[in-house]
C-alpha cells in the first residue's frame, strides 16, 4: 500500500528461482577448553547447580501429585503440575546469557524456565537491586517468609524467595507471585524478566512479539524469548506472530533509528510431543522443526537445530542470536531439542511412547552427562555436585514447609471481593512514559484544523445541516485518537489499512502525516496476531490500539480476546496493566460474516470492558475514556453511524477533551409511560418508535441509550422502570443469548414489583445476516419494537400488528431453534 | 368448603364443631370459618358420623374444596382428601356415574361439596396480574378479582387497577400498627384472657386503621322528634293488613337519610388515596350488635325504596346478622352509615367511620329539650344525632348543612313520606 514501495510488474514477472538458505542442525562444536576458557569453571558449575535445582523443584512436585507428600509431610494439590523434568538443560542454557532487561515468555511447562530465568537474574543483579526487588514486590509478604528460615546472603534469600514464589504460586497462596491467580501454567514474576506463561498452547507468541515490538517502539533493552511447544507449530496464532515479527516494514519503511524487527526469538522448547501426539513423524511433516524458518523470510529466521540436551549449546546459541535480534535482524527460530521424562501431567501414563525410548533418553540426561562432563574436565568434584543436592533439598524442605502453611501462606479471601479486586486496574493516566510523543508535525497543522472548524452539531433550528461541513462520528473517534497520540508517547495503534488509507471506515485518515511508522502502520492479515501483539504491548507497559475492522473478526483473534486480553490483568493479580483498546465494527449490508453485533459475546467474558457509543458525542467522549484507562476494552462502532453527526446532544461535539462517565447510561429522551433501553445503532429506530408512541398514541417512552455493556451502572435504567413499569430492550445483536436477556434478568430483579408487564427483548433474527435487500427482515425495526410493545407490555389502541412479536412466536422460534 | 359470597375464593378454618368420630345430623354446625368480611357456621349437609377432617383450625382453604368426610363408621374417606383426589381423578365416587360397578353403597360418605377440579386455563388466567398492578391494587383497596385486565393475555395491569369501578374498592387492610403498646404485661389480679381473632380481630383492625387514615369530626345536632312520635304511633296502631306496625324509629332515621344524601351528595361518598367517588345510589350501612361482634349490612339502592321496603330489608339483613346467615356480599359496597345507640340510652357519641365511606351518622335517644316557643319555653322530643365526617373529603359546613336538611326533614317526617 505504501506509495514509496512500487510493484514493478517486470521485477515480479521475471524467471528465477528461491535458493533456500541452510539450516544448522546441532551445529555446536566448541571444545572443553574453550569452554572453560569462555565460562570458567565457577560458571559452568553454577549451571549444574541450575540444573540440579530444577530437577529437586520438579520431581518434588512429581511426588506431590503423585504420593501425597514430600519429605513426610502430606500436602494435597488440587492444580495442574505440568513438569519439566529431563528438559533442565534447555531452560538453564537459554537463561546464562540473559539478564533481567531481557523477557522470556513461556508455556504451561514453564517451571524450569522460571527458575533459570530467575536465577540468571540473580546472578548478574546486585545486592541492592535484589533486596529492593524483594522487598518493593507486594510489599515484601512473600520476602518476610523466606527470611524466617534464610540465613545467608541476598542471592541465598533471593534463591529462596524465587522457589518460595513460584512454590507458593503452584499452590495458589497469596504470597505466590501472582498471588495464586495465575497458578503453575501461567506464574510468572517481571522484576526478573520472567513474563507471563501461557496455558494455551502457543499462547505466548504473539504476546511475547508484541512484548518485542514494545521494547522496538519504546528503545527499551533487551531481546524476548517466546518458549513455546513443538506441538505450537501447528497453531495458526504462533504461524501469524511469526510473520508478524517479520514483516519487511520494520527494516524497509520504519525510521531506522528505531532498530529494525523486533527482538524476538521463538524458541522451540522440542521435546518431540504435543501432550500425546508426536509432532515428528505423526502430526507435522516438518521433519525437522528448524525448517519452518526457511518458509517466512529471505533469512530462513536464521533458524538453527540446537542440542538441548547440551546447556552449553543452548547458552551459545541463544547468545548468537541475541546479536541478530539486537541489530534488528530478527525474528530468529531456534528447534531446542529436548525430552520430558514426566508425563504431560500426573494423570499420563504414557501410553503413547514406549518405554525403550524413554531409556534411550534416560541414558543421554543431560543432568548425568553434563556432571560427568564437570568431573571429567575437572571443573568440580563428585561431592561438590552432590552437596548442590542437599543444598536445594534444605531448601525445598523449609519451601514447601512454609508454601503449604495456611498461616504463613494464606489464600486469597474470598470473603471479601479481592478476585473482584483483581478483574480491573481501574487506574487513569494521561501518559505511561514522560518521554515526548513522537509525531511528524503539529498538531495545529494536522487534519484537526478541518474537523475543528465544522459544525459540531447536527442541527439547526431542528433541520439538518449539510453532513460534510458537520463533525461525523468518525471524526468525533478521530479527534480522541489525535488526543493521546499527542499526549501519551507510548500509544501506538495497527490493525488491517490503517495507514495511508486510513482504515477501512477512515477514522484513521489524517493520522499518517502525523504519525512515524512505528506508531500506525499496517499489520498482516492476521487477527490472532493483531490482538496477541497488543496484548504483549500494553502489558509490557504501552498504549495501544488495535483494530479488527469488523467485529465479525474477532473470531479469528477468539483466544487472544478471551484468554488474553481479559485476563491478565487478574492472572497477575494487577502486577499487569492492559491499558488496550480493540477497535471493532458492527457492520450491515455486508451478508453473514460482516453484519453481526458481537456486544454479547465479549459481555460473557469476564475481565473486559465494553463500550459502543451511539452518537458522535459519545464516539469522542467514550473513545477518550477507554485510551486515558489501564483496562482492556473492546470498543465497538456502528458503521452506520459513521458518517452521522451529533443530533441528539445539545450543543454537539466539545472541540476541547473530555471524558463520558464509566458505565453510565445516557438518557436520549425524558418519559413517564414506557423505558426503552437500547446498545448501539438501534437507538434512532427506537427513537422513531418512541415518536410515533407519542404521536399516535399519546404514550410518552422514556429513551435510554446503554452505551456501556460493562461495567455497567443500572441505577438509571432502573429508576426509570419504577417510575414507567414497562421495558423494551432493544439491540442489533441476535436475540439467542444476547447480553439484552442479562439486562432483562437484572431489571427483573431490581424492579420486580414495579414492572407492569415482563420485561421485553427485541433483538436481531437468529438467523445469518441476510443480503443488505432483505436486512430490515433481520435487524431490529421500529416496526418490530412497537409491535413487541403492543403483544407483550401494552397493548396499543388500534394498532395493527405487521410482525410477529407474541410470546407464542418465542416458544415456536426456540422450538425451531431460529 | 361452600362459596360463601361472589368474590369469596378461600375462608379460614376458626374451629371445628366436632370432632373426628362424632355423630353429626344434617343442618348442625360442623365448623366456623371466616371471610375478610365475615364469620359464618358451616352446617352439615348430611347425618352421619365425622370420619375426617382434611384441614386443622386456622389453615385457609379455597371454596369448593372437600374439607371434611361424613359417612358411616370404617367407610374409606381418603379418595376424598383433596390433594389424593386430584392425584386419582378416574376413581370417581360421586353419585351419578354411569358405571354399575362402582355404583356407591347407601352409605357412601358424602363430600360437603363438588370435589375441586384443578384450575382451568381461564381460570388461571384470571388471576394474571403485573406486579405493579397488584402492588396499586393493594395500595388503592381495589379488589381485582372484581377488574378485567386489558394486558396481553388479559393480564391486569396498571391502568386497569387505576380505571378500577368504585364497586372494585374494598376497605384496605391494615399493613401495620402505628401505635406502640403501651403496657406490654397484663395487669395484676385474674383475667380471662382470649386471643385477638376472627372476626373481633378484623374490626380491631378496621377501627384502627380508620381512625390512623382518616380526619375524623363529629358535628352533633338534634331534631324535633314530635312528628316522628305520633307518626310512629299512628303506624304502630295501623291496622295489621298495612304490615307497617313494626316500623321503627331507626327505620325512620334510614328512610330520611336515604332521601337527604342525594341531595348531599358529597357525604354519600368513598375516599380513596387518590380520589373522591360520589355516589347518586344509596347504599345504606347501619349497624347491628350481634352477639358476635358489630355486624354492617347494606341496604342497596334505599333512596329507591319507601319507609316500609326499607324497613322490611332492615329487619331481614339484622335477622340474617343475628342467625349469623348473612351473606358476606350483603356486608360491602355501602357509601354511607346509619348506627344507632338510642335504644341503649345513648344521647350522643362519636360515632367511627366506616372507610372508605366519609360519612356515619349516629342516633341517640329522644330527650326533652326546652324551646323558645312564641315567647314560651316548650319542652319538645328531640332525637340526637351525632354525625362523624372525614374531613379530608368533606369540608364542616358542608357536612352541617346535610345535618341541617336531614334535621329539618326529620321534624317533618310526616310530609316528607309523602312526597
Amino acid at each position: 500500500m505504501p506509495k514509496s514501495l512500487t510493484i514493478d510488474p517486470s521485477e515480479v514477472r521475471q524467471r528465477s528461482a528461491i535458493k533456500s538458505q541452510e539450516i544448522p542442525v546441532n551445529a555446536y562444536a566448541a571444545t572443553p577448553e574453550r569452554e572453560r576458557k569462555k565460562y570458567g569453571s565457577e560458571n559452568l558449575v553454577r549451571i549444574y547447580r541450575d540444573m540440579v535445582y530444577i530437577r529437586e523443584f520438579e520431581s518434588m512436585l512429581d511426588g506431590v501429585k503423585k504420593e501425597g507428600a514430600y519429605r513426610g509431610v502430606e500436602y494435597d494439590h488440587r492444580g495442574p503440575a505440568h513438569l519439566s523434568i529431563g528438559q533442565e538443560a534447555a531452560a538453564v542454557g537459554q537463561c546464562f546469557h540473559l539478564s533481567a532487561d531481557d523477557f522470556i515468555f513461556g508455556s504451561h511447562r514453564s517451571h524450569g524456565e522460571i527458575l533459570a530465568k530467575s536465577f540468571s537474574a540473580i546472578e548478574k543483579l546486585g545486592e541492592s537491586d535484589l533486596i529492593g526487588i524483594m522487598e518493593s514486590y507486594m510489599d515484601g509478604a512473600s520476602l518476610r517468609v523466606v527470611q524466617r528460615f534464610t540465613r545467608g546472603d541476598a542471592k541465598d534469600l533471593a534463591i529462596n524467595y524465587t522457589l518460595y514464589g513460584t512454590l507458593a504460586e503452584i499452590f495458589g497462596r497469596e504470597n505466590g507471585f501472582n498471588k495464586g491467580m495465575g497458578g503453575s501454567m501461567h506464574a510468572f514474576f517481571p522484576p526478573f524478566g520472567v513474563m507471563p506463561n501461557n496455558a494455551i498452547v502457543g499462547g505466548s507468541a504473539d504476546i511475547a512479539t508484541g512484548a518485542a515490538l514494545f521494547k522496538r517502539v519504546n528503545r527499551k533493552p533487551g531481546i524476548v524469548i517466546a518458549n513455546i511447544g513443538d506441538a505450537s507449530m501447528g497453531c495458526g496464532p504462533v504461524w501469524e506472530a511469526i510473520t508478524f515479527a517479520a514483516m519487511d516494514q520494520y527494516r524497509t519503511l520504519w525510521d531506522q533509528e528505531v532498530g529494525g524487527n523486533p527482538p524476538i526469538l521463538f524458541n522451540f522448547m522440542n521435546n518431540f510431543y504435543g501432550m500425546g501426539g508426536q509432532s515428528k513423524g505423526e502430526t507435522m511433516g516438518f521433519g525437522i522443526l528448524a525448517r519452518v524458518g526457511s518458509g517466512v523470510n529471505p533469512d530462513a529466521m536464521h533458524a538453527e537445530r540446537v542440542d538441548g540436551y547440551n546447556p552449553l549449546a543452548v547458552a551459545d546459541a541463544v547468545e548468537r542470536k541475541r546479536d541478530i535480534l539486537e541489530e534488528g535482524q530478527g525474528p530468529v527460530l531456534l528447534d531446542t531439542v529436548t525430552y520430558r521424562f514426566s508425563g504431560h501431567s500426573p494423570s499420563d501414563a504414557s501410553s503413547y511412547r514406549d518405554k525403550s525410548e524413554m531409556d534411550l533418553w534416560y541414558q543421554q540426561d543431560a543432568l548425568t552427562n553434563y556432571g560427568e562432563y564437570l568431573k571429567e574436565n575437572r571443573h568440580a568434584d563428585t561431592s561438590r555436585l552432590d552437596a548442590f543436592r542437599d543444598d536445594v533439598t534444605e531448601r525445598l524442605v523449609n519451601v514447601f514447609e512454609a508454601a503449604t502453611s495456611l498461616e504463613l501462606s494464606p489464600r486469597v479471601s474470598i470473603h471479601v471481593d479481592s478476585i473482584g479486586e483483581m478483574m480491573f486496574s481501574d487506574q487513569y493516566q494521561d501518559r505511561l512514559s514522560e518521554k515526548a510523543p513522537e509525531v511528524l508535525i503539529p498538531k495545529s497543522e494536522s487534519r484537526l484544523k478541518t474537523t475543528l472548524a465544522k459544525h459540531r452539531f447536527g442541527l439547526d433550528g431542528g433541520k439538518p445541516l449539510p453532513k460534510l461541513q458537520t463533525l461525523t462520528y468518525a471524526e468525533a473517534l478521530f479527534e480522541a485518537l489525535m488526543h493521546r497520540f499527542y499526549e501519551d508517547p507510548t500509544m501506538i495503534a495497527y490493525g488491517e489499512e490503517n495507514r495511508d488509507w486510513g482504515g477501512a471506515f477512515s477514522v484513521y485518515r489524517g493520522l499518517t502525516e502525523c504519525l512515524p511508522y512505528h506508531r500506525l502502520f499496517n499489520s498482516p492479515i492476521s487477527e490472532a496476531a493483531i490482538v496477541g501483539t497488543a496484548v504483549g504491548y500494553a502489558l509490557s507497559g504501552g498504549r495501544v490500539v488495535a483494530e479488527l475492522m469488523y467485529c465479525d473478526f474477532m473470531g479469528r483473534a477468539g483466544d487472544e480476546i478471551f484468554n488474553q486480553m481479559a485476563k491478565w490483568q487478574s492472572m497477575s493479580a494487577n502486577v499487569l496493566q492492559m491499558p488496550m483498546v480493540l477497535r471493532v465494527s458492527v457492520g450491515s449490508k455486508y451478508g453473514a460474516q460482516h453484519s453481526q453485533d458481537w456486544t454479547s459475546i465479549v459481555a460473557h467474558i469476564p475481565g473486559l470492558k465494553v463500550m459502543f457509543p451511539a452518537t458522535a458525542y459519545d464516539a469522542k467522549g467514550m473513545l477518550s475514556l477507554a485510551l486515558r484507562g489501564t483496562d482492556p476494552v473492546v470498543f465497538f462502532e456502528s458503521q452506520r453511524l459513521y458518517p452521522e453527526p451529533e443530533t441528539l446532544v445539545e450543543g454537539g461535539v466539545p472541540t476541547e477533551y473530555y471524558e463520558v462517565e464509566m458505565g453510565e447510561p445516557a438518557l436520549r429522551r425524558r418519559g413517564g409511560d414506557l423505558t426503552i433501553v437500547t446498545v448501539g445503532a438501534v437507538l434512532y429506530r427506537a427513537l422513531e418508535a418512541a415518536d410515533e408512541l407519542s404521536d399516535k398514541h399519546g404514550i410518552s417512552a422514556e429513551v435510554i441509550d446503554a452505551r456501556f455493556i460493562n461495567p455497567l451502572n443500572y441505577d438509571k435504567i432502573v429508576e426509570s422502570v419504577e417510575k414507567t413499569g414497562k421495558v423494551v430492550l432493544v439491540s442489533d445483536a441476535c436475540e439467542r443469548g444476547s447480553f439484552l436477556h442479562t439486562m432483562a434478568s437484572n431489571i427483573s430483579q431490581l424492579a420486580f414489583n414495579y414492572l407492569d408487564g415482563p420485561v421485553a427483548v427485541v433483538g436481531a433474527r437468529n438467523w445469518i445476516t441476510p443480503p443488505a435487500e432483505l436486512e430490515e427482515a433481520f435487524f431490529p425495526q421500529k416496526e418490530w419494537i412497537l409491535d413487541a410493545i403492543h403483544e407483550r407490555v401494552l397493548p396499543l389502541t388500534e394498532h395493527k400488528v405487521s410482525t410477529v412479536q407474541n410470546v407464542e412466536e418465542i416458544v415456536r422460534r426456540n422450538q425451531l431453534g431460529v | 368448603m361452600p362459596k360463601l359470597g361472589q368474590s369469596v375464593e378461600s375462608c379460614i378454618i376458626i374451629g371445628w364443631k366436632k370432632q373426628k368420630g362424632d355423630s353429626i345430623t344434617a343442618g348442625e354446625p360442623l365448623c366456623e370459618v371466616e371471610t375478610d368480611k365475615s364469620a359464618v357456621e358451616v352446617e352439615s349437609p348430611v347425618s352421619g358420623t365425622l370420619l375426617d377432617v382434611f384441614f386443622d383450625e386456622g389453615e385457609e382453604v379455597a371454596v369448593q374444596v372437600n374439607i371434611a368426610a361424613i359417612g358411616a363408621p370404617g367407610e374409606d374417606v381418603t379418595g376424598l382428601k383433596p390433594n389424593v383426589a386430584a392425584e386419582n381423578p378416574p376413581e370417581d365416587k360421586s353419585p351419578g356415574t354411569s358405571d354399575e360397578a362402582v355404583q356407591p353403597p347407601p352409605a357412601q360418605p358424602a363430600a360437603l361439596e363438588v370435589p375441586q377440579t384443578r384450575l382451568s386455563k381461564q381460570d388461571r388466567s384470571k388471576r394474571r396480574i403485573s406486579p405493579r398492578a397488584a402492588s396499586l391494587a393493594e395500595e388503592l383497596g381495589v379488589d381485582i378479582s372484581a377488574i378485567k385486565g386489558t394486558g396481553p393475555g388479559g393480564r391486569i395491569i396498571e391502568r386497569d387497577v387505576r380505571a378500577a369501578p368504585p364497586t372494585a374498592l374494598k376497605p384496605a387492610a391494615v399493613q401495620t400498627r402505628l401505635t406502640p403498646p403501651i403496657q406490654t404485661d397484663l395487669p395484676p389480679g385474674e383475667a380471662q384472657t382470649a386471643p385477638l381473632q376472627g372476626t373481633r380481630k378484623i374490626i380491631a383492625e378496621r377501627m384502627l386503621y380508620s381512625i390512623q387514615t382518616t380526619a375524623q369530626l363529629t358535628l352533633n345536632a338534634s331534631a324535633d322528634a314530635s312528628a316522628l312520635l305520633s307518626f310512629r304511633q299512628r303506624l304502630k296502631n295501623s291496622a295489621e293488613a298495612f304490615d307497617l306496625q313494626n316500623v321503627t324509629i331507626n327505620d325512620f332515621i334510614l328512610f330520611a337519610v336515604s332521601r337527604t344524601l342525594p341531595d348531599h351528595q358529597e357525604l354519600n361518598a368513598v375516599l380513596l388515596k387518590e380520589a373522591i367517588s360520589q355516589y347518586e345510589s344509596v347504599h345504606l350501612g347501619f349497624a347491628v350488635d350481634t352477639p358476635r361482634c358489630l355486624m354492617v349490612p347494606v341496604i342497596r339502592d334505599a333512596n329507591t325504596l319507601n319507609l316500609k321496603a326499607i324497613s322490611l330489608e332492615a329487619k331481614r339483613l339484622t335477622a340474617a346478622c343475628l342467625e349469623g346467615v348473612v351473606s358476606p356480599d350483603e356486608l360491602t359496597g355501602g357509601t354511607f352509615t346509619v348506627t344507632n345507640l338510642g335504644s341503649l340510652g345513648i344521647e350522643s357519641f362519636t360515632p367511627i367511620l366506616n372507610p372508605p365511606q366519609v360519612g356515619i351518622l349516629g342516633v341517640g335517644n329522644v330527650n326533652l329539650k326546652p324551646v323558645e316557643v312564641d315567647g314560651e319555653v316548650r319542652h319538645i322530643p328531640h332525637i340526637g344525632l351525632s354525625l362523624t365526617i372525614d374531613h379530608q373529603a368533606i369540608d364542616g359546613a358542608a357536612a352541617s348543612r346535610f345535618l341541617g336538611t336531614l334535621s329539618g326533614r326529620l321534624t317533618a317526617i310526616d310530609l316528607l313520606v309523602a312526597m
